[in-house]
């Protein structure tokens, strides 16, 4: 059994809406945002899939 | 198993006062206590938008919530010739748990497909650069075998805008 500190740990944690980073974080993250998309083959896959709800 | 196997499940709707919450248990009790008193009221609100998958009975087997978030640059720069913006605005997909009764059927990977497909199509009307997924730990792996990222930032992943087409 989890503790309510753990359990309010973990809801900060979920409930963060802001990230201020660090400038070599942000770069990489502008650069990521831009760079050309490569398909995940995983993903991909899920997409084509009958979902357990059809 | 076999009554699993054909209990209908009704697809991802926003949550109502309909839905019966009381029952859910995902294994992690921070998650079935926000589904349970946060969810409604903050959709109510638009804090955050629910949504959940549910058997014929209306009894939620699971759920993703998302909110609009941000990316900031720590030290603005002074002349304005980046190309980026110091502040990016990003989806969030905060939290997304499968009942426990109901893992090992596909139906997280259903649910986190249907998320994504949503966030992207909102991104079309809102500026939206990429979604970003927050995660307790040992979660990570479940994310990173669909494409996600690790930027750098605690307990969150990246994923590519389009990553649907």
């Amino acid at each position: 059994m989890l503790s309510t500190a753990t359990q309010y740990a973990e809801e900060v944690l979920l409930d963060r809406r802001e990230h201020i980073v660090a400038d070599s974080t942000f770069d990489r993250f502008a650069q990521l945002m831009q760079a050309p998309f490569t398909a995940n083959k995983k993903l991909s896959k899920a997409l084509g899939k009958t979902k357990p709800w059809n | 198993m076999e009554l699993k196997q054909t209990m209908k499940l009704n697809s991802p709707i926003v949550i109502s006062k309909e839905h019966i919450l009381s029952d859910f248990d995902c294994g992690v009790t921070s998650l079935n206590n926000w589904l349970l008193r946060k969810s409604l009221r903050n959709a109510t609100k638009g804090f955050t938008q629910t949504f959940v998958v549910s058997s014929d009975n209306d009894l939620v087997v699971g759920y993703y919530s998302t909110a609009m978030g941000t990316i900031k640059r720590q030290n603005i720069p002074k002349t304005l010739q980046r190309n980026a913006p110091n502040e990016i605005p990003i989806a969030i997909l905060c939290r997304l748990a499968v009942d426990i009764n109901h893992s090992g059927q596909g139906l997280d990977e259903a649910i986190l497909v249907n998320a994504i497909e949503r966030i992207e199509n909102v991104s079309t009307q809102i500026g939206c650069a990429a979604i970003l997924v927050h995660y307790l730990d040992g979660m990570d792996k479940f994310y990173l075998q669909y494409g996600f990222i690790d930027i750098g930032i605690d307990n969150t992943l990246f994923l590519q805008i389009n990553s649907t087409h």
